[in-house]
């Protein structure tokens, strides 16, 4: 018996030995975007944007796919005028913590004038599926809610991401790749047709039920605490390198006139902004439940354009 | 939880040192240990479902009481048959109900009746199909008079719910489980270092081989319409070596875990592929099931006593529900009467002696043999694989439109994969699978190994650690073929 726990002890300490190496081996950052292949985001094009195009970024957007199908970045570029590079750098799913190593980047490596980030009615207390795989070692091991229940799964998923990455580096297999979907311009995400109106009814009203339920029972503050620290965490390094942060509001189709059930915290963040309802409330502007189709998207982006420039003048000003 | 999960990882060796050490002092809290954590194992896919597994060993172990409690011969039958209608009543409603449901509303439409509505939306509990059977055999063995009613509650719900082998199988027997549950388990290294051994063999086929080729597989299955002949032919070769690595690394891990606990389960695998018929075949692949079927299915049915027409009938009806127990498809119903007709077909041959057994047949033969048996398995299993009936046709049109191009498959191979060195990964590690069932096709690992010098034993282990990290799929891990049975 005291040779087994024994065996189980020495085969702890070397499979936590193992980790712990690999957490601190170098990681590289190409590979980190350039992995996930079949994704809906781009995400490639996102390390090229910020490592490798020299073109500055003046507005950043991000958030999940409700921004990467519903912000054309191109379109704001040339609505603001030649001299604002607009970016959208969404990341599909839900899951603040990776905003976060987002704005982190973003914050490293360009000098954006302004960040918006998307809300919707709840944040998801979740972390995201690739937090782990895009993360650096540093913000793994500290970047996290102290008592996280995905803490432990960020690491040992963090672990298994460099294993990948050391194993296929020895074995002269990493693929950079640009995943199928790559585009070279932009990383905005349009969809050229209407959802069917059947279904946007239906996800419509259960869209209005999901928050009307939420909004009952209000789920305890402490449901949000892990979103809520990467959000404050995030607004600490925005005011660190003096980059206005704004707040985008993009609910789902039904909840139009809505506003995020954790307004009050949002409130205390940064000033949000709402697009009008008109525009949420067209059924031709939307491809399904979740998402803008191009010309719900042409329309936000306007809107978006608007907002812009009205906040970078405030600034100048 | 899966058993390659790093989450599993963790759960084991707490649950080993809860078993050994902290409520190591009486058989009641090893149990105790034993069904908590197999509840939470099976709990973190879906809670809810917990509710079907006590609920069933509820069932069996009030009925299996009552059954021996009473001599009467008509109310131990009803109670048998409460039993059945509990057990398989939940089986089919969860399992069945939607097959029937389409199929039925597929009947009436040919007639011109239009039906709609009837199917609902139920999710499949994993293991369901495993653990029913168990139960079934527990509440007719009683009745068979074969054996004794669980002697507490205990017992009999760990061994439900024991979670080694909870989902997917090996399927116990009470006979041979529940009295393991009744005396106090003490440690013992042999055994627990055995089940390590077999662990590691079952983890390499599983991520190894299994996982591996299964990135083929799905690339070719999924999207039929896009295969030709090169991909479909080698598609179709390594799902036959997928769902074996699979399943019977699922079973090696099963009963390697469970040797940790000291716990003996049922061999399911005995290098099957070295079969010489399909016959041999069944006898040698999934055996508990084989099993299982024989003696509560086709012993009943009156087996091979009742003359040759109804003993084909009877193998036919076996291979059938087999298949149907599959799946809740007419491709797996299709499945087993494909293997049933084999069956009918070999003993029919045999009888008249077309196919005779010499008793040391020639090297020529047995190859030949061989070739057939994981031939006629394999085409089988495009059946087994295919998302729907439609792909089967698909996929099987491509063998009569082209001619097989040895450059070709090569050049499908290295699109999947993308690197040539992962190729020659996949390729050693199919050889040294071979060499493994090679090694242990008349015996098991503890007779072979225990026939080597401890550092060659030693080199061999790290060797294959060494291997599974290096070739294993870990990036995107499979749920094992058998969890949606």
């Amino acid at each position: 018996m005291k040779r087994f726990i024994y065996t189980l002890f020495v085969c702890f300490l070397i499979t936590l030995l193992g980790s712990s190496i690999l957490l601190f081996l170098s990681y590289d950052k190409e590979f980190r975007s350039t992995y996930r292949q079949n994704v809906d985001c781009n995400t490639s094009w996102m390390y090229y944007r910020l490592h490798q195009n020299e073109t500055p970024i003046d507005v950043a957007f991000v958030g999940t796919s409700h921004t990467g199908c519903g912000v054309n970045d191109s379109l704001i570029g040339r609505e603001v005028g030649p001299s604002i590079n607009v970016a959208n750098l969404a990341y599909c799913t839900k899951g603040r913590n990776l905003h976060y190593t987002v704005i982190k980047d973003l914050l490293a490596t360009k000098k954006p004038k302004l960040i918006i980030l998307e809300i919707r009615e709840t944040e998801s207390r979740d972390s995201h599926k690739d937090f782990s795989l895009i993360a650096n070692t540093e913000d793994l091991l500290q970047h996290s809610y102290p008592f996280s229940f995905s803490y432990l799964e960020n690491i040992v998923d963090g672990v298994k991401y460099r294993f990948l990455y050391n194993r296929m580096k020895l074995k002269n297999t990493l693929n950079y790749a640009p995943p199928v979907n790559y585009k070279e311009d932009y990383t905005f995400t349009p969809f050229y047709f209407y959802g069917d109106s059947i279904d946007l009814m239906r996800h419509s009203t259960k869209n209005k039920k999901l928050y009307q339920r939420r909004k009952k029972n209000i789920i305890k503050d402490q449901y949000y605490w892990e979103p809520e620290y990467a959000l404050e965490q995030i607004k600490k390094l925005c005011e660190q390198n003096a980059v206005p942060l704004r707040l985008l509001y993009l609910p789902s189709i039904g909840n139009e006139n809505t506003v995020p059930l954790r307004e009050e915290f949002y409130r205390n963040l940064a000033p949000t902004w709402y697009p009008p309802n008109r525009l949420l409330t067209n059924k031709s502007n939307w491809v399904d439940g979740e998402h803008f189709n191009y010309w719900g998207s042409k329309k936000l982006s306007e809107w978006l354009s608007v907002q812009i420039n009205s906040t970078l003048s405030e600034n100048l000003d | 939880m899966l058993f390659n999960s790093l989450a599993f990882v963790f759960f084991l060796p707490i649950v080993l040192l809860l078993y050994w050490k902290v409520f190591g002092g009486s058989k009641k809290q090893q149990n105790y240990v034993l069904l908590f954590s197999s509840y939470f194992f099976y709990g973190c896919w879906n809670w809810r479902f917990l509710i079907l597994i006590i609920l069933s060993s509820l069932i069996d172990y009030t009925i299996g009481k009552k059954i021996f409690d009473t001599n009467l011969k008509k109310k131990r039958k009803n109670l048998l048959l409460i039993s059945l209608v509990c057990n398989l009543g939940i089986l089919v409603f969860f399992k069945y109900f939607n097959f029937f449901a389409e199929s039925l509303e597929i009947l009436f439409h040919s007639m011109g009746v239009q039906l709609s509505g009837f199917t609902l939306s139920i999710l499949l509990p994993i293991g369901i199909s495993f653990y029913t059977l168990q139960t079934i055999s527990y509440t007719v063995d009683i009745y068979r008079g074969k054996l004794e009613p669980s002697r507490n509650w205990l017992s009999f719900f760990t061994f439900v719910a024991f979670f080694p082998q909870l989902v997917a199988g090996p399927i116990e027997r009470a006979i041979k489980l529940v009295p393991q549950f009744y005396v106090k388990r003490k440690f013992d290294w042999p055994t627990a270092v055995s089940g390590l051994r077999q662990a590691l063999w079952g983890l390499f086929k599983k991520v190894v081989v299994a996982d591996t080729l299964a990135q083929f597989v799905n690339h070719v299955y999924n999207a039929p319409e896009a295969a030709d002949v090169n991909s479909f032919v080698v598609a179709a070769l390594f799902f036959s070596i997928q769902v074996y690595c699979d399943f019977s690394g699922y079973s090696d891990i099963a009963i390697g875990i469970a040797k940790l606990f000291n716990i003996q389960l049922t061999e399911n695998f005995k290098t099957p592929f070295f079969s010489q018929s399909m016959k041999e075949f069944w006898n040698r692949w999934h055996i508990s099931l084989s099993t299982w079927f024989r003696d509560y299915v086709y012993i009943p049915l009156g087996g091979n006593r009742t003359g040759p027409i109804k003993m084909y009938q009877n193998l036919f009806w076996v291979m059938l529900i087999s298949g149907l127990w599959h799946g809740a498809s007419w491709n797996f119903v299709i499945w087993g009467a494909c293997h049933g007709i084999l069956l009918i077909t070999e003993v029919y041959l045999e009888k008249r002696n077309f196919l005779s057994k010499p008793s040391n047949p020639q090297k020529w033969r047995v190859i030949l043999n061989r070739f057939y048996t994981f031939m006629a398995f394999t085409i089988t299993l495009i059946l087994f694989r295919a998302n729907t009936f439609q792909d089967v046709f698909t996929l099987t049109g491509t063998f009569f439109s082209d001619t097989l191009q040895w450059s070709a498959i090569w050049q499908q191979l290295v699109e999947v994969y993308t690197f040539k060195i992962d190729l020659l990964f996949i390729g050693l590690s199919l050889l040294l699978l071979a060499a493994g069932d090679y090694c242990i096709r008349h015996s098991t690992w503890d007779q072979f190994l225990g026939a080597l010098q401890k550092p060659t034993r030693l080199l061999l282990y790290t060797a294959v650690v060494i291997w599974i990290f290096t070739a294993g799929t870990f990036d995107d891990p499979q749920e094992f073929v058998y969890f949606q049975f």
